[in-house]
């Protein structure tokens, strides 16, 4: 079975926010990918699963100390 | 919380559902969710007996190697994305941290009339400040080491007193000059939001006989603490470790306008400039509390 189609025109990369052990910061590509969102099956969506499109975060004090410390 | 392999940030996110699977009946393409990031077990006495934010098998994204939320697009279990309704997505991405505080609140047992003391005023102590103020705590004493997030705090709840942290001092002379601010009452209750050393003794020696240190915040590993000012006035060291069960309380807070987190949001970034999100993050000359990282709409 299919998941349901998606309400939102997705012309652009799925992109993450991404640090290494080095504690280098960079933007790039991720999952689930342009084509999976674009059929709107999501990236093999598990059962009871959603996909989100984010539109807002918030940067966690936490989260600072796993990618600058 | 070490990161070994390449690993995607964040955990405090809102956003739209674009698609679900055939077996999700709650929720629909076009729903605005607040997502909670603990993905649990089900299975463990913590998750059997409702205190799942102890789940032996936590998945909390985010925390390496579990990647987060700072995506275009994510996959999430339907369970874990809660209905936000009209709220602004910036407000149901501060849920989370709302969620930290609440949890905070429900554990020490803060209530109507209550002295609280706030150690720290960052995001976390801030929203503490708003949720002391709701549950009617006084008189409310906040610390912080810098002078910005002290005026942030006044400008949040007026009637706070507000403390500059001399570091120099020893915890038992900070306590003595945090005490002044209140006219010299003691707290009942200190809301530790720094996870410092230093300020976790400093509260320790502040509260009243038979009052609680109730720690929020996370720090180092081992500390040195006060064990013959615990013991001889009967203070109780209490922890929390994330939340459970917080998001519809969170939800109902903000959209009655019990809690309003709008003031915390000094900064926002495209994704596409996420690394300068980070660096104004985490400098602090930056007058940075609360950095939004937003999405623009595709369509």
């Amino acid at each position: 079975m299919s998941a349901t189609t998606t309400v939102e025109t997705i012309s652009k990369p799925n992109i993450g926010v991404f640090t290494n052990p080095e504690h280098k910061l960079w933007v790039d590509e991720t999952t689930p990918n342009l084509d999976s969102l674009k059929k709107g099956k999501g990236d093999d969506l598990a059962e009871g699963w959603v996909t989100v499109a984010i539109k807002s975060t918030g940067i966690c004090g936490s989260v600072i100390l796993v990618a600058l410390c | 919380m070490v990161v070994t392999d390449n690993h995607i940030l964040g955990h405090e996110s809102a956003g739209t559902v674009i698609a679900t699977h055939p077996s999700v009946s709650h929720l629909q393409p076009g729903d605005r969710v607040a997502i909670e990031p603990g993905l649990i077990c089900n299975n463990c006495e913590p998750c059997l007996t409702g205190r799942y934010n102890g789940c032996e098998k936590m998945q909390f994204l985010s925390t390496p190697p579990v990647d987060g939320l700072l995506r275009r697009y994510v996959n999430h279990p339907a369970i874990w994305c809660h209905k936000i309704g009209s709220m602004s997505y910036e407000n149901g991405a501060l849920l989370e941290p709302l969620s930290v505080a609440l949890a905070g609140m429900e554990r020490s047992g803060v209530a109507l009339g209550d002295s609280v003391l706030i150690c720290g005023a960052g995001p976390i102590g801030l929203i503490t400040l708003l949720c002391c103020q709701a549950a009617g705590a006084c008189p409310i004493s906040i610390t912080d080491v810098d002078e910005g997030r002290l005026k942030v705090a006044s400008k949040l709840c007026p009637r706070a007193r507000t403390y500059k942290v001399d570091t120099s001092l020893s915890p038992p002379d900070a306590a003595t000059e945090i005490i002044k601010t209140a006219n010299n009452t003691r707290p009942r209750i200190a809301l530790e939001c720094t996870g410092v050393e230093s300020s976790v003794s400093s509260a320790i020696y502040s509260v009243k006989f038979g009052g609680k240190v109730f720690v929020i915040g996370v720090g180092k590993p081992d500390m040195t603490l006060p064990f013959m000012r615990l013991s001889t006035q009967e203070i109780d060291l209490q922890f929390q470790y994330r939340y459970s069960n917080t998001w519809p309380r969170a939800i109902r807070l903000v959209e009655d306008g019990v809690i309003d987190m709008k003031q915390l949001v000094t900064h926002r970034f495209d994704i596409e400039d996420a690394v300068k999100a980070f660096e104004t993050s985490g400098d602090i000359k930056s007058g940075a509390i609360k950095v939004m990282i937003q999405n623009e709409i595709d369509s």
